[in-house]
């Protein structure tokens, strides 16, 4: 099998894919479904100032989405192609990726997160996300599987 | 079961500490008893003060019988109870923080925060701590887990609480109780954080939560030296304008009315209203008070409010919003609390929403030309916004209204609503004479102006009982007719004038300085006396009814009423001197700063004319 990345598209298709996600992740928080915040968290990890930090977060937010839509975009190809479904499909692993081992990683790797272990400090305030990001609501994990099947299907949708 | 009494303390029992986003209720007992979070019009998180079996609540005192003695730190709403106990002496320290923007940037703080240390100051004793709330007006379901160094984790739909504490706290069905001993110098902490939108920032205590007591009560502290008046009774002026900022909304700019819902005007009564939204009648006194103290960022801010975050009805004005001008909720009961007292029904949301209040649109065009007396200037956006009203004012005036006391009763021509029909068309004149406000008919303003004040000369004036009347051709008082010296309508000196306020104090008296708002028509039978018409007397003294010895005594008398903390409700019980309604109320303390002022301004002309003389 050969690996052929239309690049145009994937730049193209990627953000938009990213966009969608960080507005369906909005839309989620925005209804009460999680306190999941992405930006946020993002953010914090540059700055203490929460204002900035949701700005800076979202601009870090989308470029990771873009980034990572290069890995959807091989996975597809080793899938068979790029159709909404695998792009779904790979979207519901990466949610599951997260939930299980990274939000379990988190408060290690993150400078301002609190740690489950020894509690708040003075540099260290955010809340974790607990087990499957249990913390930020009983939805959260289904908040993270479908945005990321949205972003996964709009991925494999779209790119060809 | 857990509270201790089957009934709330006093509504003056308690005191306020807030943010400029919500306000939190703490009795002298040490029990936080209300708290709507995130905002002042959120559901519910402690409400015992409503319910006390299902309302929630937040107390921390000591085990065995105290005295209690509190007090706010000098120039903050940092509320401190001392507990004195026949072994020790326990200090509870409340306050919700707040920050100055230069260390929120440099820190990470909580969005919402209740800090309360609590220090053993001398000998040793027991706590009888609860701590049980009660999230969306007792009705969410909560999940309780203890997630040991994070603290304790309640979450309920659409948000979450983090409770943590150095204390050791046991964890219930739906509460936690702690009855640790503490002993001199022994200093602890607890802090709650709300989020709904987003991770919760979670306080490390200790140091870092000396450190928030220590901002908070400078930033007050600062807050409170910029007030400009210094005359006699600048203790009570001081409270009551940081009572005032505690119900200022900063987010927008509106200031509710009080931060609570359903305490009565009358106990075991059904006078209890929702008052946690902003009401426009409070407009242009408000905006006199702030401006009048030297608070002018706040007074801008909330004209600003006025003109563009009510732009949804526009050009027609509610007579009430919620903080982000948006029309208030729809009345409703929540029959499943006792109420206090058992004062029911408990209401969420306002019926007055609906009303044609005429005196709103006075009110608001009266605070935007105040802009004008201060040497501010009016935009384009406003003076648009202004033509508007004006415009709509202009067809509506002769219409009948509910007026300012809104009664749910028939519309009538009440006196007041055309006196504040009349402010809006002289300050319109004075705006467009001055070139603030252009394209005006300045002429047709002119000739409705006259009208009006012809229509209250003529059928406001009841020449048999030589008063103005509340109605107008009715024969009964109400104490918003000693408003048409302050709004200059007539001199405070005049015949008429001095014969009202005769009038007034012999129909509407209520024992020494305090006065009902309204006592002929029976619509509201048994209520108290109501807190800002009394300090409206005082005013009218000030104003040139009376001599400024009669003024003084009058504003000092009222002053008695207030509550050890200085603050006031909405109304006073006359035969005990209680507080009674939501509480504490902006507008009483509107009241209180505007009668001060004017007391002040009056002491300088006195002496000013002494000198010349």
């Amino acid at each position: 099998m050969t690996m052929q990345i239309h690049w145009g598209e994937w730049l193209f298709w990627g953000f938009v894919a990213s966009l969608a996600l960080v507005a369906t992740e909005s839309i989620a928080q925005g209804l009460g479904l999680t306190r999941l915040n992405l930006p946020l968290i993002l953010g914090t990890a540059l700055t203490p100032d929460r204002d900035r930090a949701r700005a800076l977060g979202i601009l870090l937010h989308v470029i990771m989405g873009w980034l990572f839509s290069l890995f959807y975009v091989v996975a597809m190809q080793f899938l068979g192609g790029a159709t909404w479904y695998h792009g779904a499909i790979i979207g519901v692993a990466h949610a599951l990726v997260i939930c299980v081992i990274g939000w379990q990683a988190l408060p290690g790797v993150h400078p301002r997160m609190a740690s489950e272990t020894h509690g708040p400090t003075a540099t260290r305030m955010l809340e974790p996300p607990g087990f499957m990001g249990l913390n930020y609501g009983v939805s959260t994990p289904a908040t993270v599987f479908m945005t990321h099947a949205i972003f996964g299907a709009i991925l494999g949708g779209f790119y060809s | 079961m857990f509270y201790g009494s089957d009934v709330a303390p006093q509504i003056g029992d308690y005191g306020v500490i807030g943010d400029c986003r919500s306000a939190a209720l703490i009795s002298k007992q040490g029990s936080l008893d209300w708290l709507c979070w995130p905002w002042f019009d959120s559901p519910s998180v402690f409400a015992a003060i409503l319910d006390v079996e299902k309302g929630g609540f937040w107390r921390i005192s000591p085990a065995t019988e105290y005295c209690t003695t509190r007090r706010y730190l000098p120039g903050t709403n940092v509320l401190e109870t001392e507990f004195q106990t026949a072994t020790g002496t326990l200090r509870l320290t409340d306050c919700m923080p707040v920050y100055d923007c230069a260390y929120e940037r440099a820190h990470m703080v909580g969005d919402r925060e209740i800090l309360r240390v609590v220090e053993c100051v001398s000998g040793h004793l027991q706590l009888d701590a609860i701590f049980c709330p009660a999230p969306k007006y007792g009705l969410a379901r909560m999940r309780w887990r203890d997630q040991k160094a994070l603290g304790i984790h309640i979450q309920f739909i659409g948000a979450a609480l983090w409770f943590r504490s150095d204390l050791e706290w046991k964890l219930g069905e739906n509460y936690a109780s702690c009855d640790a001993v503490m002993r001199a110098g022994e200093r602890k902490y607890c802090s709650l954080v709300l989020m709904e939108h987003g991770p919760a920032v979670l306080s490390p205590l200790s140091d870092w939560s000396d450190r928030a007591l220590e901002q908070t009560v400078g930033w007050w502290e600062k807050w409170a030296a910029r007030c400009e008046y210094s005359g006699p009774f600048r203790d009570a002026v001081v409270r009551s304008a940081l009572a005032l900022k505690l119900l200022n909304f900063a987010p927008s700019g509106a200031i509710v009315a009080a931060p609570t819902t359903s305490l009565p005007e009358r106990i075991g009564g059904d006078l209890n209203w929702d008052y946690r939204y902003c009401w426009l009648r409070d407009a242009s006194m408000t905006v006199t008070a702030l401006f009048g103290l030297g608070y002018h960022d706040e007074a801008e801010a909330f004209i600003e409010w006025l003109l563009h975050s009510t732009n949804l009805s526009q050009p027609r004005l509610l007579p009430l919003y919620s903080v982000y001008g948006k029309r208030a909720q729809k009345e409703r009961d929540l029959s499943h609390w006792r109420g206090f007292r058992d004062s029911r029904p408990v209401r969420l949301g306002n019926g007055a929403r609906d009303q044609l209040q005429l005196d709103a649109y006075g009110e608001v065009i009266s605070a935007a030309a105040q802009l004008d007396e201060f040497n501010k200037s009016i935009d384009g956006a406003s003076a648009r916004v202004l033509r508007g009203i004006g415009n709509y004012l202009h067809k509506k005036w002769r219409a009948p209204d509910k007026g300012i006391w809104e009664p749910r009763t028939a519309d009538q021509h009440h006196t007041h609503s055309i006196l504040m029909c009349w402010v809006a068309m002289t300050k319109l004149l004075e705006l467009g004479e001055s070139g603030l406000l252009n394209r005006l008919d300045l002429e047709q303003i002119e000739q409705t102006r006259d009208q009006i004040r012809r229509e209250i000369v003529e059928k406001g004036w009841n020449e048999d009982q030589q008063t103005y009347v509340a109605i107008l051709g009715g024969k009964h008082v109400d104490s918003s007719l000693l408003l048409l010296a302050k709004h200059e309508f007539e001199r405070a000196d005049s015949a008429r004038m001095r014969s009202t306020y005769r009038r007034i104090k012999e129909r509407l008296g209520a024992g020494r300085a305090l006065i009902y708002r309204y006592r002929d028509n029976d619509l509201s039978p048994g209520e108290g006396a109501f807190g800002i018409c009394c300090f409206w007397a005082a005013e009218y003294l000030a104003l040139g009814g009376g001599s400024l010895d009669e003024a003084e005594t009058e504003f000092r008398d009222v002053l008695t009423y207030s509550n050890d903390l200085g603050l006031f409700g909405e109304e006073i019980d006359p035969s005990t001197g209680a507080v009674l309604g939501n509480f504490p109320q902006g507008f009483t303390h509107v009241g209180l700063i505007n009668a001060a002022l004017s007391i002040a301004q009056r002491t300088t002309q006195d002496r000013t004319g002494a000198s010349a003389a």
